[in-house]
């Protein structure tokens, strides 16, 4: 044991002098995303005597790397004097959780990608910072994409994506129990549901996800109205419906069943219908490849309602120049960059050309054309995770109780009590 | 002495065995899941429908070897760390005196009553401003000591008989000598829990690796494997197989490293 | 004597330069990266802080103290980690205990059979989870047994009653390993003869457990104990589990434990001054526990 000791010991110092002598070559270089580029921009440095600052995009999920690897190349040439390196997070959770750390250490990236569900928290936080209109060209891209980011007549992300929602259904189910059309209202999916809904298989899966929530509440005519509009008659039928549907046994949660999202849900043949959007195409050719299935839009509740989920560049408030990161952030949606975003990642492309042409060549979802036509915001109020996180666990609490009595009205009521 | 235990002996197999397996129902489930293609996940198939492709995958589409390297390199650092310094501070928390020794406990056991999370963001201001974030110095140094196992050899030392140490030190050895030279050799025991312990938790360590570094290539195996999930939805056999390709490697040494939970001599020396 | 006084004093002295020098390396390290960030995070407590609006932080004094002595998800929080924490800490103790004693008998397959049971600690938590979460699913096997017992047949996680045992009961079979280790390196001080003489006299398994295993471990049962507590005390990892893309402590607050509302607070409301009034709170609360403890246990020699 006492060799053992020393040769711990040795070993010890071994390692330490080696990592010592490592750290210090990569302690002096700026914190950096990838060392290759590294070398390449401090060469160019010395060679051109240009004045060269790099901007740091950050971003998470590896479904994007291509696309965003298309669009920081050949920045140098679009924006003289910008070079662009990838920040990349394990997961959007680490990637918020460590924001502020980053943000108050300076090791935040300068811009990033985001969608338009929780921005609002960060608007109101000063974390994004408006983008000046007058520096972009936004023409070719879809009016309601990039209303989806303004906000107070400003805006605040030039959007890279513009996904309406779908409703999909499980045509092999839906056949199979003798149904022929497709549900044009809601009451009708009640109505298919209660005859789909046998043994473990549920008629609709009802993710309780805020995503999911305001499907129907736009469906109904209602809206959150950036915290306005909470308590209405219209989100309280929407969720009363929801509400309804579950305590008659025709709905159910992922959570409930032991499964992640409503995507894994549906796959496992666990629900006939769910709310959703395009990402599951890919989804579902991978888990369920021989699955009969259509996406339509959301049935009219009271009227014809859907989100518009958009994925954009915005520009931190630790952006080293707020107007030159304008800019960038235009060029980086531009559309080969869209087109990579499109056939790699799935995600339906917010300038108008390329998405008629992601419509026209996807027959599965087709249909969800039309509604880009009429998709809102998410319209979350500001302080976007109380909401959520206050709405959900009211959800939670009239779903998963046995004997609750709690109502839709009840429930947007006393979220509403939060955003006076 | 057999024959006392000879009918329990069996009972004794038997309940270890039922245990065993319930304790090992996660571990046969991440590795079944392991060997499937997404589609079949959460069903029971035949063997024919079994594949490697998580695994290539994992190695090939995602730098698994790179993570790996990274996590063993940061782990020996620690643990090697930890041995020393807290094995040291533990002895002399146990065994001598001196003056402000119980304070210095009372912060010892203190200190574990700080949630980390709250000092995770100071930190990594520090480590940042010292440009050790994305480094393996950033990993390492903070933690190469910690109060749990201070605590713990603390606690083993009490036991050894003073007795001991009287000798080696009627035989003419320091304080210290005697450390290296007689009490060292004997802690079998504790050394091998302090290597099993630290290597897990510093192995498995999820938030310091995540935080302190955001370069991919540098990735520690847990922080990279959890990038494996798309945007929308988890691959759940490519966790898996991230699971047990995670877990293989502690199970390993803690094969090799128990077999120190053995008597130790330290008594046998007083018959003498 | 003066001259053996003199030589005690200087054995003493060079005792005491020689256990600060032990005690330097982790003194500096402790210093440095705990002590440090510790004070800080305490001094942000008195202000409203976030690392994002740095606009708006003021100093509050203990308002923010004030403040989470009203909030009603403290309490949630508080009474969620109790149950835990004493559920737990006597049930892992005595598991790990047990099974540490059964470990170090001269069985065959000891090897195997340890490693076996050191698992659970090792696999990560959130696959650990995952596979508990599928066992207490509703209508499965052992969602079933349960329910011959009262229980309902639900999913427990999703449950308000169920969901706290369901994290409960991950904890508990993970922590055991942990246990196990440092009971069994314990067992390794107590000398084979004591067990061989008394064995001579007659004595049973069970008495040679209780009057020679447990006084000889006193210490590290002791350890065991307070460990135990400090660490239940401060559960977070089976909370964020089990939650996923959830909010923390779902379903609504049922699994919420302090360290996950302290959690919640510092980084998904970004309220940093707020959190870490939370985290001094939190660490009181387990200095004051951990105090009454050592009073019951008694001394640990």
């Amino acid at each position: 044991m006492k060799n053992y000791f020393k040769k711990l010991c040795l070993v010890f110092a071994v390692c330490f002098v080696f990592v010592t002598l490592l750290a210090g070559c990569s302690g002096t270089k700026e914190p950096t995303g990838g060392s290759e580029k590294d070398d390449a921009s401090d060469t160019q440095k010395e060679t051109e005597q240009v004045e060269e600052v790099v901007y740091k995009l950050g971003y998470f999920s590896n479904q994007y790397d291509s696309t965003y690897q298309k669009a920081i190349e050949n920045i140098e040439k679009a924006i003289p004097g910008v070079k662009m390196e990838l920040v990349f997070y394990p997961t959007d959770k680490d990637y918020w959780d460590n924001l502020p750390a980053h943000i108050a250490a300076g090791t935040a990236p300068d811009l990033a990608a985001m969608t338009n569900e929780k921005h609002m928290d960060f608007i109101s936080n000063g974390l994004i910072l408006p983008i000046d209109e007058s520096l972009v060209d936004l023409s070719a891209l879809y009016p309601k994409a990039v209303d989806a980011w303004k906000y107070d007549g400003k805006l605040y992300g030039i959007p890279l994506t513009a996904q309406p929602e779908a409703f999909i259904i499980n045509m092999d189910m839906w056949e199979e129990a003798g149904l022929t059309d497709l549900p044009e209202t809601l009451e009708d999916v009640k109505e298919a549901a209660r005859v789909l809904t046998k043994g473990d298989v549920k008629g609709l899966c009802i993710n309780n996800h805020e995503f999911h929530l305001t499907q129907y509440a736009l469906a109904f005519g209602g809206g959150w109205g950036y915290g306005e509009t909470i308590d209405t008659p219209e989100n309280a039928r929407a969720i009363q419906f929801l509400i309804d549907m579950y305590r008659e046994g025709l709905a159910v949660t992922p959570k409930e069943v032991g499964l992640g999202w409503d995507g894994e849900v549906f796959a496992k043949g666990l629900c006939a219908m769910t709310t959703g959007g395009t990402w599951y195409v890919a989804t579902l050719a991978e888990m369920a490849p021989d699955m009969n299935y259509k996406m339509i839009p959301l049935p009219k509740g009271d009227t014809y309602g859907s989100t518009l989920h958009s994925l954009a560049i915005v520009v931190l408030k630790t952006a080293k120049d707020p107007d030159v990161a304008s800019k960038i952030a235009a060029y980086l949606v531009r559309d080969e960059v869209q087109e990579v975003a499109m056939n790699d990642a799935g995600a339906p492309p917010s300038s108008i050309a390329m998405s008629n042409a992601y419509f026209e060549n996807n027959p599965i979802v087709k249909d969800l054309k039309p509604v880009l036509d009429y998709a809102q915001p998410f319209a979350y109020p500001k302080e976007g995770q109380k909401f959520t996180e206050a709405l959900i666990k009211e959800f939670d609490e009239a779903i998963y109780t046995k004997d609750s009595t709690k109502t839709g009205a009840d429930i947007v009521r006393n979220v509403q009590e939060l955003f006076k | 002495m057999q024959k006392r235990l000879r009918i329990p002996r069996v009972l004794l197999y038997l309940l270890l065995s039922v245990i065993s397996i319930v304790f090992l129902i996660p571990f046969f489930y991440a590795l079944y899941t392991s060997f499937l293609p997404l589609q079949y996940v959460d069903r029971i198939v035949s063997f024919d429908k079994f594949t490697i492709n998580n695994y290539v995958t994992l190695f090939t589409k995602f730098k698994v070897g790179r993570w790996y390297w990274n996590t063993f390199i940061m782990t020996l650092i620690t643990v090697t760390g930890n041995v020393i310094l807290d094995t040291m501070a533990g002895y002399a928390l146990a065994k001598f005196r001196f003056r402000g020794r119980n304070i210095i406990f009372i912060i010892v056991l203190a200190s574990m009553m700080v949630p980390f999370q709250l000092i995770i963001t100071p930190m990594y201001i520090m480590i940042a401003k010292i440009n050790w974030h994305n480094t393996m110095m950033g990993l390492t140094i903070p933690f190469l000591y910690s109060p749990i196992y201070i605590f713990m050899a603390r606690q083993f030392f009490i036991t050894i008989p003073k007795e001991l140490e009287e000798a080696a030190t009627i035989d003419g050895l320091s304080k210290a000598k005697t450390f290296f030279k007689i009490i060292l050799p004997i802690s079998g025991s504790i050394i091998a829990s302090i290597v099993i312990l630290n290597f897990t938790t510093t192995w498995n360590a999820y938030l310091v690796p995540s935080t302190f570094v955001t370069d991919r290539d540098k990735y520690v195996l847990v922080v990279g494997l959890r990038t494996v999930n798309d945007a929308h939805f988890a691959r759940p056999n490519l966790i898996m197989a991230g699971v047990i390709l995670t877990t293989l490697p502690v199970l390993l040494l803690f094969l090799r490293f128990q077999k120190y939970f053995v008597q130790g001599i330290a008594t046998s020396g007083l018959k003498a | 004597m003066g001259q053996i006084v003199k030589t005690l004093t200087r054995n003493r002295r060079s005792e005491e330069i020689t256990a600060y020098l032990f005690l330097l390396p982790v003194a500096v390290l402790w210093f440095i990266w705990f002590l440090i960030p510790t004070a800080y995070s305490m001094f942000i407590s008195l202000y409203k802080y976030s690392f994002v609006a740095v606009s708006q932080n003021h100093f509050v004094g203990l308002g923010n103290y004030i403040r989470v002595l009203k909030d009603p998800d403290f309490y949630k929080a508080l009474k969620n980690t109790l149950f835990l924490t004493f559920v737990a800490v006597p049930a892992q103790s005595l598991i790990a205990f047990l099974l540490a004693i059964a470990l170090n008998l001269r069985i065959k397959f000891r090897d195997v059979f340890r490693t076996i049971y050191y698992v659970p600690y090792v696999v990560s938590t959130i696959a650990v989870t995952t596979v508990f979460m599928y066992l207490f699913v509703k209508g499965s096997p052992l969602t079933r047994l349960f329910s011959l017992f009262g229980l309902d047949n639900v999913t427990w996680y999703v449950d308000f009653k169920l969901a706290l045992p369901f994290i409960t009961i991950v904890y508990v079979w993970q922590q055991i390993g942990f246990y196990i280790v440092i009971f069994l390196s314990g067992l390794q001080t107590v000398p084979r003869e004591l067990y061989e003489s008394s064995e001579v006299d007659g004595a049973s398994p069970f008495q040679r457990t209780i009057y020679i295993t447990v006084p000889m471990l006193k210490p590290v049962i002791f350890m065991v104990l307070v460990y135990g507590m400090i660490h239940a005390l401060q559960v977070f990892d089976q909370v964020a589990a089990v939650a996923q893309n959830q909010p923390l402590g779902s379903p609504a607050g049922a699994t919420s434990t302090l360290v996950s509302f302290f959690y919640v607070q510092s980084f998904k409301n970004w309220e940093m001054g707020y959190g870490s009034a939370i985290a001094v709170i939190i660490f009181a609360i387990i200095f004051i526990f951990t105090m009454i403890q050592k009073k019951f246990i008694g001394n640990e020699e």
